[in-house]
């Protein structure tokens, strides 16, 4: 034992020696080797880096120059270019690592858990060389990756602070009237993540819940609660979901991986809208406990995985709750070794509940449903709601000839005008007493959307299956103006809606979102007047997907002129015929 | 044959003892739960039974099972069915229930406070319109006036209305003077009718044609402040247009007038399904009418729970946005 231990240590001696020595000679910015060392390596432009670098860092990348000859002998090739301030220091260092054939500086499981939670796959194989590269050389890489600047910190043990990242990040957010922009989040304004679950739907796909965030952003960085809470036209949902990219939902793409996913933005108030009035369904919102720190990088680390996220969807298998599950164990890392939290949940209900056990979430809040409600951490069904306004405003008819909610809303938008115009002591009634003008306002609305789900459904039965044949057909008897704006403004929109949502490695800033389309200003006079020729050409009676298109926005612009009249405070409610009706004095 | 007889016995006592039925007319209730169930209570035929899941034995025939579960002080979670079981069955249920509801005390409770609230709406609603009417609101003397006459919220007074219909005659008089239409309109019904003044058909006419000049004059002023409204509110809203279009022509004067740290930044501004259909029967072609849509479709979703749930978030929210 004694015969063996010196020769193995000096061994190790001469290694350790060795690799100080190339370590020093970087270092002192010296422009050799010592002699052993065959190639010459030059690395003045990476002397700061690697004295920034954590000590097991620094230790692996001086092993990696020691067992890595080739590497170094590449890095030699380029050295001529790293003094003239050429090839960067991202680059030799790249080189460097991806030769590197030292543990410390491969990719581990660790790694390959980071990448498949915004990634859905398994990693490319430069990207760990990249990425610990960037780490390294690029000081915005800990604000633009925050997920992978956190996963190097924790490996090689850093022990400086991470830098503090200031600015907005982005959000994607979708929404029916505005389309899709780009909002600017300071997370500062972000004052609570919840979780928001969805409870039990109508539709097949929905039994059994849906499950996501919620930014509960303020107006400023030091609003007071109430005004955060209050702040509901900012707050955002960030959700896992299908991509739809086709005009209709295929069932058997949504079971076997035939869509991708992405960590969708929405506004708080439409997701609101979309579940407890479209959907009649209850939602929950529960405050995952977070101090102002790592709430605000957990926010920038969202951005992140908003913009990066690029997996597969599978309704039983990965879908909104095995993302966001796995999402949350990167997150919070904590999260991993919660005891509610601990199971594999496939179902939104489920986690749910498990997370209103873990004491990483407030779940004290929603144990009163009511004070809950006020806190706007619950949200009711509005079925209720709607049910009692249809009971009031029958109340106040002379003859209603509806009894329920659903034969009010079965009523055609004219029908419904008729009897409004034809009551004139109910008229009477909407024009003195608030409350039940709001409730008359309020079945109305909900008519509206529901004839705007209708007319969404009809949009996407014609676009899908009546369309393609007679754009084709028509675009032959097009201009070459009325062309470019019929590419612009009709085809233009469906297909961009259609196709994958554009990925960056990292939070995109505002240089490298690239700038808006330039095409044609659809709404400008022209246009317009070029569409109508378009349309003039497009129209087609025989086809029962265009009437029933036709018919349901008839039904939808009447049920808006209803809402219009109604909103006007003690303005003549349209007659039957459009004209005015004044409410009987 | 003796010992034969005493195992067939045996065999049929050991069967329906298996099944825990002690007859051919009694029947095997399985209740079964999910996560959400589990614990709630059992009243089969309105005798509390245990918590399920439990199995009970019952009477043959159509058996009324109610189960519930406490969700907190003034919410339940209630299930109701009418089984049909057969002598000798074992029948199972999957219990699955359903949203919460008001419990019985809780709803008597609401509808106790909602008649109280009724009660003092209408007193204000009544003081309100009393100050108005003093104050000469035309409308609030009509109110007056319909109140009394049909002795609605109160005591019936014939005196009463006619002191304000006089008074709403008056006041309309001298709003119609001072070139109110929608007075003039009113005085010409009257005069027409005979309502609260002698009727004479020339005198309506009067006041029929002075209206309908008012309004010309009026709607001549009106479209060109409309005109003028337009063209401002279009500068206005450019940024809607490259919001829902995502497209707009550099060189146009309309991106040359918009502030450089306000140039959009969108690029798959792509405009939903909505629009190319809206579009496509003209039904939005002015960015202030995208601008309505929006606001029409927040109001939409803040109102009912303002409505019902006044100390609702929702409802804080929505009065926030109304500037309340």
């Amino acid at each position: 034992m004694i015969a063996r231990a010196p020769r193995f240590s000096l061994l190790f001696s001469a290694l350790t020696r060795r690799s100080l020595a190339l370590l020093l000679a970087a270092l002192a910015g010296s422009n050799s080797l010592p002699a052993a060392a065959a190639p010459q390596v030059s690395l003045p432009a990476l002397r700061p880096t690697l004295e920034a670098a954590p000590p097991l860092l620094r230790n692996a990348l001086a092993a990696g120059l020691a067992v890595a000859p080739a590497a170094a002998a590449t890095i030699a090739d380029d050295s001529a270019g790293v003094a003239d301030g050429g090839p960067d220091a991202t680059r030799t260092l790249r080189t460097l690592i991806a030769g590197a054939r030292t543990p410390a500086l491969q990719p581990d499981t660790g790694f390959a858990a980071v990448v498949a939670v915004f990634s859905g796959t398994a990693p490319a194989a430069d990207l760990f060389a990249t990425s610990l590269a960037s780490f390294l050389t690029d000081p915005a890489f800990s604000c633009r990756q925050p997920l992978l600047a956190d996963y190097f910190r924790q490996r090689y043990a850093a022990s400086s602070p991470a830098p503090a990242c200031t600015g907005e990040v982005p959000f994607q957010v979708a929404s029916l009237y505005d389309g899709m922009q780009v909002v600017w989040i300071d997370p500062r304004r972000v004052r609570s993540i919840q979780v928001l679950f969805a409870g039990k739907g109508p539709a097949v796909a929905s039994r059994f819940g849906h499950i996501a965030l919620r930014l509960v952003v303020c107006p400023g960085a030091d609003s007071t609660t109430a005004d955060c809470d209050a702040n509901l036209r900012e707050h955002l949902v960030l959700g896992f979901q299908a991509h739809i990219n086709e005009l209709g939902l295929d069932m058997l793409k949504a079971l076997t991986g035939g869509y991708r996913a992405y960590l969708f933005s929405s506004r708080f108030l439409d997701a609101y809208q979309d579940y407890a009035i479209g959907e009649f369904r209850e939602v929950y919102s529960l405050p995952l406990r977070l101090e102002d720190g790592p709430r605000e990088h957990m926010v920038r680390k969202l951005a992140e995985l908003h913009w990066r996220y690029n997996g597969g969807y599978r309704f039983f298998t990965r879908n909104c709750t095995t993302l966001l599950q796995q999402a949350l164990r990167l997150l919070l890392p904590e999260a991993g070794s919660d005891r509610a939290l601990r199971g594999h949940y496939l179902r939104p209900d489920h986690f749910f509940a498990a997370l209103r056990r873990s004491p990483l979430a407030e779940g004290e809040r929603l144990l009163s449903l009511e004070q809950a409600e006020r806190d706007g951490l619950f949200f009711s069904s509005t079925q209720p709601f709607y049910e009692q306004a249809a009971e009031a405003v029958r109340a106040g008819m002379q003859q209603p000839d509806f009894r329920t909610l659903a034969e009010y809303l079965h009523r055609d938008p004219l029908h419904r005008r008729r009897a409004l115009a034809t009551d004139a002591v109910f008229g009477a009634r909407l024009v003195s007493d608030v409350h039940l003008r709001d409730a008359q306002l309020m079945l109305e609305e909900l008519a509206f959307l529901r004839s705007e789900q209708r007319l969404k459904r009809a949009a996407a039965r014609y676009f899908r299956d009546d369309f393609p044949a007679r754009s084709a057909l028509i675009q032959v008897r097009l201009d070459a103006a009325q062309q470019r704006i019929f590419n612009a403004c009709l085809l233009g929109p469906i297909a961009q809606m259609l196709q994958p949502l554009p990925r960056h490695d990292g939070i995109p800033d505002r240089d490298s979102l690239p700038g808006v389309n330039i095409a044609v200003d659809c709404l400008a006079a022209t246009a317009l007047t070029r569409q109508h020729e378009a349309l003039a050409l497009l129209r087609d009676d025989r086809s029962a997907g265009w009437r029933d298109l036709a018919a349901g926005l008839s039904d939808w612009k009447e049920s808006l002129r209803n809402v219009e009249a109604l909103r006007t405070p003690a303005a003549p409610l349209p007659g039957a015929d459009g004209g005015g009706v004044q409410p009987a004095k | 044959m003796r010992l034969s007889k005493f195992r067939g016995v045996a065999v049929a006592l050991a069967l329906s003892s298996a099944s825990g039925l002690a007859s051919a007319e009694e029947a095997l209730l399985r209740i079964r739960c999910d996560d959400f169930s589990e614990g709630a209570q059992v009243f089969i035929n309105g005798t509390l039974k245990g918590e399920c899941p439990l199995n009970v034995q019952v009477v043959a025939g159509t058996v009324h099972l109610r189960a519930r579960k406490s969700v907190d002080a003034d919410h339940e979670r209630v299930f109701e069915q009418d089984i049909l079981v057969g002598g000798g069955m074992l029948k199972s249920i999957d219990l699955v229930l359903p949203a919460p509801q008001l419990t019985e005390r809780a709803r008597q409770a609401r509808q106790l406070t909602a008649q109280r609230q009724a009660a003092e709406a209408l007193a204000r609603t009544l003081r309100e319109t009393r100050e108005k009417a003093a104050a000469g609101d035309p409308r609030a003397m009509e109110e007056l006036v319909r109140r009394y006459s049909a002795g609605d919220g109160v005591e019936k007074s014939p005196a009463q209305a006619q002191v304000w219909r006089m008074k709403a005659v008056a006041s309309e008089q001298q709003r119609a003077d001072a070139g109110d239409i929608d007075a003039m309109d009113s005085l010409a019904a009257r005069y027409a009718g005979g309502n609260g003044v002698k009727a004479d058909a020339s005198v309506a006419g009067v006041w029929r044609d002075k209206a309908a000049a008012a309004r010309q004059a009026q709607a001549a002023q009106a479209q060109a402040e409309a005109a003028q409204q337009e063209r401002e509110r279009q500068l206005k809203n450019i940024s809607f247009v490259e919001f829902t279009t995502g497209t707009i022509n550099p060189d146009s004067q309309q991106w040359q007038q918009i502030p450089s740290e306000r140039r959009p930044l969108a690029y798959t501004s792509s405009s939903t399904l909505m629009l190319p259909a809206a579009i496509l029967f003209d039904v939005i072609s002015t960015p202030s009418k995208i601008t309505k849509m929006r606001d029409l479709q927040r109001e939409a979703a803040l109102r009912p729970a303002s409505w019902a749930r006044p100390d609702s978030m929702v409802a804080k929210a929505g009065a926030l946005s109304r500037g309340e």
